[in-house]
């Protein structure tokens, strides 16, 4: 019998195959021997992974808080209490020091110790309490992993299976797409997680947050993704199998035309030169790029190192970051934009400033959060020109309002390039700096602005929600998100026309870069760089390969002046149609 | 060293967030605590060992404290075993 499940579509695609299950921790841990030189390093190894649980703990008892729920915050304490339990931590200590055991294999004998102690207990209460026990272990071998050596030890498991998870790490993701894995389904997880992140960039089909999953799979049971939907099918019937196949096959089609276009020039039909570069938020995402298509990286997000960790990176973790980045995409730039945290991108408790806004797209984010912790913002400064010795950099500021923000800004570059001269560092001196325009403020007075930077980058998700006053997470006022207004539209020209009269390059970052509806109107209105999501690239490049710009002026005029919502759209389907 | 008996009357018995009470309280003193169930005993600092007690409503368990404040450790448990752990 079928089985037809509804996720959160993440990655698009269908994948048709049999499943693997990854039970969290199980295929990975093995019975290994530690030398005994590095027994000690292996007891430090376990403390630093013990202590990272309990903060984890910790910090989500303070989150909770005893006002939500005094039951789940007394939970928690439980689970703190577990963690920290020394004759639990000293037996499992022992184990390593005494039998030379690796930290993953001793954890594991303990638990199954445990199991065994829990199991002959007859209060059935008091027994159910080893599933609190198990998921301190299992988080405490999860902050052990070593993601890399979990890499070698698994692929074979993967290749051609549809992976099911409980929750994604981005190591899942990474081993699914080396060990070439055909899709990824997960119970939990949300649209815009890391692991995410990454399975969209790789193409992997992926829908998350499948309840029940676990219950109904088995392992080697065949499944069909839909990643563009959201579906989810256990032993599909025949009929289904039949319709997924066909569509299976059509995609590939489509795609196998499209990479034939990735060798071509990035022009118009007439002759004019396209500027295509792609947005970047995780370096693992590097791998896919198609290095001769690309101009460029002409956002790379900066977000990741800071968030899903306790701590802030240093200068040196940064430097090294961003210097495999620029190494790997070498003679072409990388934008960098610094740390833009706020609104839809929560602030990390690590990197918290001030009380938590109350609406956070208007409070402390972006630029101003850089501004208001300096060290921050000079650090990683410092990381990206460090890096820029090794390749070609720019760095991008995010939120930018007004011309004060410019001035301050440039003045902590400043600053932190003659740190970096005291401290002898090798450090590129001469570089682009530029700026998003994503707030109405600063489209409108774009024409001033260009005086003061080198570029600009046009944030159009940003920018649409700013100038309509509308939130897209928020479900009841998100059928008002639209690009097309004449109002955003209007801005966007504005900037372009901005950066034509000073001589400066704009290019556009926001999503519409990578909608093929937009294209044609974007190049109309004068646009000649466009940043997108990798896996949009061979699409718009297709339609700038076969568009001519010498006459799109009066029509893009039109559909920017244009009024009536119906007759706007018959406008663009005009021009995409027919230019 | 001191002794004391002690009953559990709370309903769920010496549940996880009891014993994760009797567990803070304990690690509070120098005293080594160790907790009785018959013949299973626990260490009053380790929540796994007390869970693994296993003492419903009704349960009689030996308390043993010894160390430099034994006393005040006792009398505090027994306070804390006593109030139900302030739950109901």
């Amino acid at each position: 019998m079928a089985i037809v499940l509804q996720g959160d579509p993440v990655s698009k695609g269908i994948s048709i195959g049999k499943c693997y299950i990854i039970e969290k921790g199980q295929p990975i841990i093995k019975k290994k021997f530690i030398k005994k030189e590095k027994l000690s390093k292996e007891v430090s190894r376990f403390d630093k992974a013990v202590q990272i649980t309990l903060n984890q703990f910790i910090i989500l008892k303070k989150n909770v808080g005893n006002s939500i729920s005094k039951n789940v915050s007394q939970l928690l304490e439980t689970q703190i209490q577990l963690t920290k339990d020394k004759i639990f931590l000293n037996s499992i200590i022992k184990n390593i020091k005494n039998k030379g055991f690796t930290a993953e294999w001793s954890i594991y004998n303990e638990f199954q110790n445990l199991e065994k102690s829990f199991d002959k207990i007859d209060d059935l209460y008091i027994k159910q309490r080893i599933d609190d026990i198990k998921h301190v272990v299992h988080t405490i071998l999860d902050n052990l992993s070593d993601k890399t050596s979990q890499v070698k030890t698994n692929l074979k498991y993967f290749k051609n299976r549809i992976i099911v998870a409980n929750d994604l790490t981005p190591s899942d993701v990474l081993l699914t797409h080396e060990s070439k894995g055909l899709g990824l389904i997960s119970e939990f997880g949300g649209q815009s997680s890391h692991s995410s992140i990454l399975t969209r960039s790789l193409e992997i089909p992926t829908v998350v947050n499948v309840k029940d999953i676990q219950k109904v799979v088995y392992n080697d049971d065949h499944i069909i993704i839909d990643g563009d939907k959201g579906v989810v099918i256990v032993n599909p019937d025949n009929e289904a199998l039949k319709y997924y196949k066909s569509k299976q096959i059509e995609s590939l089609k489509k795609k196998k035309q499209l990479t034939k276009v990735l060798n071509k020039k990035n022009t118009t039909k007439n002759n004019q030169r396209i500027e295509l570069m792609v947005n970047l938020e995780l370096p693992q995402e590097l791998k896919i790029i198609n290095k001769t298509s690309t101009d460029g990286i002409g956002l790379f997000r900066t977000e990741y190192l800071y968030t899903e960790r306790e701590d802030v990176p240093s200068e040196k973790e940064q430097f090294l970051a961003y210097k495999k980045i620029v190494q790997k995409i070498k003679n072409k730039p990388v934008i960098f934009r610094t740390l833009d945290i706020g609104s839809d991108k929560e602030v990390p408790e690590n990197i918290k400033k001030g009380s938590i806004a109350r609406n956070p797209a208007l409070g402390l984010r972006g630029i101003r959060h850089s501004l208001n912790d300096e060290t921050i913002f000079i650090n990683q400064v410092k990381a990206i020109m460090r890096a820029g010795y090794y390749g070609k950099i720019k760095i991008l500021l995010p939120m930018i309002t007004n011309v004060s923000e410019i001035y301050t800004a440039f003045n902590l570059i400043e600053k932190a390039k003659s740190i970096l001269k005291k401290e002898k560092k090798k450090f590129i001196k001469n570089f682009e700096t530029g700026i998003m325009i994503e707030v109405p403020s600063s489209a409108v007075l774009a024409n001033r602005f260009a005086k003061y930077v080198d570029f600009f980058s046009i944030g159009t998700n940003d920018l649409v929600q700013y100038t309509l006053a509308i939130d897209r997470i928020d479900e009841e006022v998100n059928y008002l998100y639209d690009p097309l207004n004449s109002a955003v539209l209007s801005l966007i020209k504005m900037t372009i026309d901005a950066g034509k009269k000073n001589n400066i390059s704009v290019a556009l970052c926001g999503e519409m870069a990578g909608d093929i509806n937009c294209t044609k109107l974007l190049l109309g209105m004068g646009l000649r760089s466009f940043s997108m999501h990798p896996s949009a690239l061979p699409e718009i490049k297709d339609i700038i390969l076969n568009t001519d710009t010498s006459n799109l002026e009066k029509i893009t005029n039109k559909i920017i002046n244009c009024d009536d919502l119906e007759q706007k759209n018959k406008l663009l389907n005009y021009l995409n149609n027919n230019f | 060293m001191l002794e004391k008996i002690v009953k559990i009357e709370n309903k769920l018995g010496l549940h996880a967030r009891a014993a994760a009470k009797i567990v803070t309280l304990s690690s509070k003193y120098k005293s080594k605590i160790t907790i009785f169930n018959g013949k299973k005993s626990a260490d009053a600092k380790s929540i796994m060992k007390i869970l693994m007690l296993s003492a419903p409503k009704g349960t009689l368990l030996k308390v043993k404290a010894s160390g430099e404040d034994e006393s005040k450790a006792i009398i505090e448990l027994e306070k804390l075993i006593n109030s139900k752990f302030k739950e109901e």
